[in-house]
């Protein structure tokens, strides 16, 4: 009887072992199996942080976000080149730099980086690169992110 | 009789004992082990894999669906057809591989990505190719199921024409920044 109860409180306990490792190896599995999908979740963080200002954070601290976004983006690029997709997404991020250090008076630093995402975008086969029309870009983007965000209560209906 | 605890012939049980109890802790592991790794199993296929799936999936077509519209407004005909098509082909992967996002939703997302490569290809004068992009709007807005979305040609030409203006408005700063451009391309009826 003891045995019993023994071997019943083993099972117990590894199915509730299960059911809470069963989310990270969903996690790891899709992390191995869909490269792509679990690159969007990244992405997805990325562009929050780099294009949405929720905190109200100083621009200084947000250039340091950007800064960083854009190390990432460019490793992503770097597993895959070929992706126009990760391209488009590096060019407005530094351009979203740029718009940041010409804020912070650091006008060297903003027109190259403007340069480059003029360079990646032309490269792309966009027809106008001129800082206005990449600043209105980045200035909607902006508010796609922005706490108003209205596909939130779309992904909470999918959960 | 050979005395509880004691091998065969009276010796000394000892070992035995210990031999029993390492048996039962190594049965008591392995159940411990196999209705984890069955729970595991069960939950993350049945529930958490569709789940995280259908979560990144939603984030990727967001993601894509920026990338597809601003290649098409602002880049040349070419890097436009190669990104809508590519926006296309992950929803079409979306439901070929049964990941879980509203199917109403999916269905008005191709048809506005169909009506997209409709103008491009007919501005680019490929009116085959135009009519069956018409045609596979048409179908997908059918499948959507949309009631009160009128899917004749012309009404959803004029739709997309609209549509592309006010998205195009919004990227070039004359209709103001507004989180509207999230929804570019479905129509009201099928974002909710």
């Amino acid at each position: 009887m003891k045995k019993a109860i023994v071997v019943v409180i083993c099972a117990a306990l590894g199915v509730a072992a299960g059911f809470v490792a069963a989310p990270i190896a969903a996690e790891a599995y899709v992390q191995s199996a869909e490269p792509d999908l679990f690159g969007a979740f990244y992405i997805y963080l990325v562009d929050s942080f780099t294009f949405c200002n929720c905190d109200k954070k100083p621009p200084a601290e947000m250039l340091q976000t950007a800064v960083k976004s854009v190390s990432i983006l460019k490793t992503l690029h770097e597993h895959d080149p070929k992706s126009q997709f990760l391209s488009q997404e590096l060019a407005l991020t530094q351009v979203r730099a740029s718009l940041l250090e010409q804020k912070l008076g650091e006008e060297q630093q903003a027109k190259e980086d403007m340069k480059l995402a003029q360079d990646e975008l032309s490269a792309l086969g966009w027809k106008d690169v001129s800082p206005t029309r990449l600043t209105a870009i980045v200035a909607q983007i902006e508010s796609e992110y922005g706490p108003a965000k209205q596909t939130t209560s779309f992904v909470t209906t999918t959960r | 009789m050979v005395p509880k605890g004691r091998g065969v012939g009276g010796m000394p049980g000892e070992p035995m004992k210990v031999m029993r109890t390492a048996v039962f802790c190594l049965g008591c592991f392995a159940v411990f082990v196999f209705a984890a790794a069955s729970t595991c199993f069960v939950r993350a296929g049945v529930h958490s894999i569709p789940e995280l799936k259908s979560y990144d999936a939603w984030l990727h077509v967001g993601d894509l669906l920026r990338y597809s519209f601003l290649q098409y407004s602002q880049a040349n005909p070419d890097e436009g057809r190669a990104a809508l098509l590519e926006y296309v082909k992950f929803l079409q992967r979306t439901e070929d591989e049964h990941i879980r996002l509203p199917a109403k939703f999916v269905h008005a997302s191709l048809g506005a990505a169909y009506l997209r490569l409709y103008r491009l290809e007919s501005s680019e004068g490929n009116s085959t190719v135009a009519a069956q992009d018409m045609a596979s709007a048409q179908r997908e807005y059918s499948a959507a199921q949309l009631k009160t979305f009128d899917i004749s040609t012309e009404a959803l030409t004029k739709w997309i024409e609209t549509d592309d203006l006010r998205h195009t408005n919004l990227y070039d700063g004359t209709a103001g920044t507004r989180a509207a451009a999230s929804n570019q391309g479905v129509p009201r009826a099928a974002s909710k």
